[in-house]
């Protein structure tokens, strides 16, 4: 009997492998997956990935075009190892706008692992090595620079950090609040639930970007950035939290009649023990899904807060501050290169979306 | 050929329908025979994830196709074979010459319509009528199975009736095109006994009018004796015992069927401590090598593992897929007890 | 003669029923409308009848997972329903209930362990972890299932062990009284069997004391040892099962009786065949409840309610036509 039980136990899948499963099987999950995963790793070690120190400015290097890395040079000889072009700075004489002209004759080539600006990581690892840099004297900055020199592909790397981190924390916080007010409403009922389902729609009532500028605009700007960045994430969990606290209340009703919460009352468990214990694990799954899909609603108000320059603050660096310096006509007709953080975001939201769309699917038994 | 000497209306050979799922695959049905004959009922009778559903959808090719697939068998049913048959054929033949009831009416019962509106299309499906003639067999048909004041019922929505109500206007848009044969999945399953009492009267009664066959599915073996001139007992997708109703409960040959009935409680006998069979259906991922009863049978032992039983005539008319079904006539004749419940099941 | 550890006296359980914007009571629901009844300790009374006869809702409200309307309930000798938030959480260990669906009574997300152990850490009925999982593991063998179950899920048992689980679960606190909410309705046949045994086994050895609710007469004839019969709220006869059987006062029971499939088909039983369907406890008929089904009904029975009486030794039953 021992083998055969043996043999039985192999044909359960468990829950978490039957989930993996699932999840496999939505493609463009997948592939949102695994981008939120690179995008997580990139901005972990922002200082490794990052060929320069994003605050440092190069006065000399303002608005400098995107250069691109080149296989082939101009006499058509090809080169195994990418290299850029040296680049001079020039003034055109009658518009007297700046010029950046492409030196043929100086070519730096493309190395990884180089030595380049310090950092600390965590505050615990001191290091000075960058993932990919060229030869001294040259300069690789593949999405341009800004006003100030400063490169732009290091802006949104470390700008991938505050972006990410606020949407993630701002996620947890409102699930958290929606959960146990969403939670306290449905099993409770009556006039408890009538009360916070009045309090639910009051904040539903308000226009959500009115809402959260005036939220944010309450900030006083003299707050310490850190400060700021607690403030702006607070302000955004305000907003969405009163989502999930409804549907958490609707499964929490149908739960609550579910004869395993009956069970746990009749031993003698008081109400907050049974909701803590018996209905919030059941809502994980629902919890996971919704806030992965909070996400990149978040991502996308606080880059709407920062563009309006009432998120964060220089010289704190976050998706939407990198925009709010490509927001006027003049600046985006001369150097487009400063819309490509946009782009960032644009493709880190609709891949936190489709990982959420899988996770989802995954997770919902019935989707089988 | 029965006792009276006439075909079989729907003739069952070797159905094997199979569910191909992620996890492996799961044989509902396999190896399915049995026959219905006109006029009579034929009671199918086994626990869940026996088949016995699957069989009555596989014969009204209703079987969900992918995961399900009739892998083979033939269901031979009016000079032909419905297996094989294309779908705008079947159609011609569903609610029309074989119709199906089932357990749960609420669900069965689509709840934006009255229930006048759903027999009425049941009629207009299969004959060529206008709306007028057909409502006015759709009462008529709500009379007859019993609903009283069928004149306003006939413009009712399904949750303003009783459990037993809808069963009967499912019972009602069964008939209503006069089929050969009714199939019934648990009909009265999910009502109170009071009320299952009734529905069984009406079935009975309708079969006497309408000289139609039914196939009458259930784990009640009480229901079982009440209705059936035959029966089938299935476990683990196969007929283990096929014999008429009488000869089932005076003698039992298989030791599934001797179990089941020792397992329920019986009104006029009291007994100290029910047989029970130890142990539970094997997952159909995971049948056994051998007899598929195996498991939990107190008499298995070597070949019964090794080599599955074929289903044979332990007498005339009587099959059994058992190859210790002697041993236990002499079990029986000595009065004992087969199943001894110690109190610790595997 | 062994005493009543149970009693319930005049009980009432009416749901309201609201509607309008404002949600104003415009009904009850008459779930539970003035019964009484007694079980002795160590006895197995059976309360069986049809849905919405009320019998699920009796067992829930004697454990107060809902609160009565009025009425008492009196165990061993207190009157429960004035006990506070404290004394019914001692009371906990006394009264458990098995449930009826094995899929949906135990918490999915719970190992077997720990929901079996949960109620004992609820009430620290053990000194340490360790003790603890030694009384789950016991619990667990007691009801036939094998200690190396604790760590599994409940999505891995089949229907009849969940409910053993349940059983095991309910066993934990060493309860005097357990209610068994249709224990075995949802369970195959089969396995029904065993789940009665193990009942019936589990009594003998602890002394249990079950108020044994199902639908299934048969079933209820067999695990009990007195019987009451419910209908529409009221409980129209009680008495212990074998005299049910052979000599049924009420026109219910009667045709209850005569309504159950029996497995013998050379038995064509003498049916009555009630009319009509069982009606609502929204409103409920005038007088004696059953009176619009009954075959016998007369005039009075529209118009008075029949009272609960006792008609030779134990026998007690609702009916107009037995106060001749």
């Amino acid at each position: 009997m021992k083998k055969e039980e043996a043999k039985e136990r192999k044909k359960y899948l468990s829950n978490k492998e039957k989930i993996w499963r699932r999840y496999k099987k939505h493609k463009l999950g997948m592939i949102g997956g695994t981008i939120v995963i690179l995008l997580l790793i990139l901005s972990i070690f922002a200082p490794f990935f990052s060929p320069y120190d994003y605050r440092k400015p190069d006065y000399e290097g303002a608005y400098m075009p995107p250069q691109p890395l080149n296989f082939i040079d101009e006499e058509g000889d090809f080169s195994i190892t990418p290299f850029t072009y040296g680049v001079e700075q020039g003034m055109d004489p009658e518009t007297w706008a700046r010029t950046f002209e492409i030196n043929p004759d100086q070519k730096y080539r493309l190395q990884f692992f180089v030595e380049g600006w310090e950092y600390e990581l965590f505050g615990i690892f001191e290091s000075n090595i960058h993932l990919f840099g060229v030869e001294e004297g040259g300069t690789f900055h593949l999405f341009g620079t800004d006003k100030l020199g400063r490169d732009i592909l290091s802006r949104i790397i470390f700008g991938s950090r505050i972006s990410i981190f606020i949407a993630f924390f701002g996620s947890l916080l409102s699930a958290v609040v929606g959960s146990l007010i969403g939670g306290i409403s449905g099993y409770f009922s009556g006039k408890v639930d009538l009360l916070i389902q009045r309090v639910i729609e009051m904040f539903q009532l308000f226009p959500q970007l009115p809402l959260m500028m005036a939220l944010s605009a309450a900030i006083p700007t003299t707050w310490p950035p850190i400060l700021i960045f607690i403030g702006i994430v607070v302000v955004l969990s305000l907003i969405q939290w009163t989502f999930l606290a409804r549907e958490i209340r609707a499964i929490v009703l149908s739960y609550r009649e579910q004869e395993f919460v009956k069970a746990a009352q009749a031993l003698g468990a008081n109400h907050l023990y049974t909701i803590l214990k018996h209905v919030i694990p059941n809502c994980f799954s629902h919890i996971i899904v919704v806030m992965t899909l909070t996400i990149p609603r978040l991502i996308l108000a606080e880059s709407t807060l920062s563009y309006l320059g009432l998120g964060i603050q220089p010289p704190m660096v976050s998706w939407g501050v990198l925009l709010q310096e490509a927001s006027n006509i003049q600046t985006i007709g001369q150097h487009p290169w400063i819309m490509i953080p946009g782009a960032f975001i644009f493709f880190t939201v609709l891949s936190i979306n489709f990982f959420g769309d899988g996770v989802r699917d995954a997770l919902d038994p019935k989707s089988n | 050929m029965n006792k009276l000497n006439q075909e079989a209306l729907v003739e069952v050979k070797n159905l094997k329908t199979y569910f191909y799922t992620e996890e492996g695959v799961v044989k509902a049905v396999d190896g399915v025979d049995y026959e219905i004959y006109p006029g009579e009922t034929l009671g199918v009778v086994g626990e869940s994830g026996c088949g016995k559903s699957v069989t009555s959808l596989s014969i009204m090719r209703l079987v969900e196709s992918p995961p399900g697939r009739i892998e083979a068998g033939e269901i031979n049913f009016g000079g032909r074979d419905l297996t094989k048959i294309p779908e705008k054929e079947m159609r011609k033949i569903r609610g029309n010459d074989i119709s199906m009831i089932f357990q749960e009416p609420m669900t069965s019962l689509n709840p934006v319509y009255t229930v006048g509106d759903q027999i009425m299309e049941a009629i207009m499906l299969h004959k060529i009528v206008d709306r007028k003639e057909a409502r006015r067999q759709a009462i008529d048909m709500l009379q007859k199975v019993g609903i009283p004041l069928p004149e306003q019922r006939v413009d009712e929505y399904p949750h303003q009736l009783s459990g037993g109500m809808r069963q009967r206007v499912m019972i009602a848009m069964a008939l209503s095109c006069d089929p050969q044969l009714l199939i019934a999945d648990e009909p009265t399953t999910a009502l109170d006994v009071t009320i299952q009492a009734q529905i069984l009267e009406l079935m009975n009664s309708l079969k006497e009018s309408y000289g139609m066959a039914i196939m009458m599915i259930t784990h009640d073996l009480g229901v079982i004796a009440e209705v059936s001139d035959r029966v089938a007992v299935m476990y683990a997708g196969k007929v283990v015992e096929y014999t008429d109703v009488d000869t089932l409960f005076e003698d039992p040959k298989h030791p599934y069927t001797w179990g089941l009935m020792n397992s329920i409680p019986k009104l006029d006998k009291d007994v100290d401590r029910l047989e029970a069979i130890p142990g539970s259906v094997p997952s159909p991922l995971n049948f056994p090598e051998g007899c598929k009863f195996n498991t939990r049978c107190p008499l298995a032992e070597g070949k019964c593992f090794e080599e599955e039983p074929p289903l044979e005539e332990a007498a005339a008319g009587h099959k059994v897929r058992c190859w210790r079904y002697e041993d236990l006539e002499e079990i029986k004749k000595r009065g004992e007890r087969i199943y001894e419940d110690r109190g610790v099941q595997k | 003669m062994a005493e009543n550890l149970l009693e319930v006296k005049n009980l009432k359980k009416y749901f309201p029923v609201k509607a309008g914007v404002f949600k104003r009571t415009v009904a009850h629901v008459k779930a539970v409308d003035d019964i009484s009844f007694a079980v002795k300790e160590g006895e197995t009374l059976g309360l069986v009848g049809e849905s919405g006869c009320g019998k699920s809702t009796t067992g829930r409200t004697i454990l107060r997972l809902l609160e009565a309307t009025a009425g008492e309930i009196v165990f061993k000798g207190q009157n429960i329903l004035t006990y506070d938030r404290k004394q019914m959480r001692k009371l906990r260990k006394e009264m458990q209930i098995i449930f009826q669906d094995p899929y949906a009574s135990l918490n999915p997300r719970m190992t077997v362990g720990n929901i079996v152990g949960e109620a004992i850490d609820l009430h620290n009925l053990a000194a340490s972890k360790k003790e603890r999982n030694e009384m789950v593991r016991e619990l667990l063998e007691k009801v036939g299932l094998g200690s190396e179950y604790m760590q599994r899920y409940p999505h891995e048992f089949s229907g009849g062990q969940r409910q053993r689980i349940g059983v095991a679960r309910a066993l934990a606190v060493d309860p005097k009284l357990i209610i068994a909410d249709e224990p075995v309705s949802a369970l195959d046949v089969s396995v029904q069997a065993q789940v009665v045994n193990l009942l019936q086994d589990l009594q003998k050895e602890f002394g249990l004391t079950f108020l044994f609710i199902a639908h299934d007469l048969s079933v209820v004839k067999h695990i009990s040892d007195r019987v009451a019969v419910m209908y529409l709220g009221k409980i129209v006869e009680l008495t212990d099962k074998d005299d049910l059987y052979n000599n049924p006062k009420h026109p219910y029971t009667q045709s209850l009786l005569s309504a159950i499939p029996e497995a013998d088909p050379k038995k064509k039983k003498e049916r009555i065949i009630l009319e009509g369907d069982v009606p609502s406890p929204v409103d409920p008929p005038s007088g004696c409840r059953f009176h619009p089904r009954c075959p016998k009904a007369f005039a009075k029975c529209s118009e008075v309610e029949p009272e609960f009486k006792e008609y030779g030794a134990g026998h007690f039953a609702a009916c107009h036509l037995l106060e001749d």
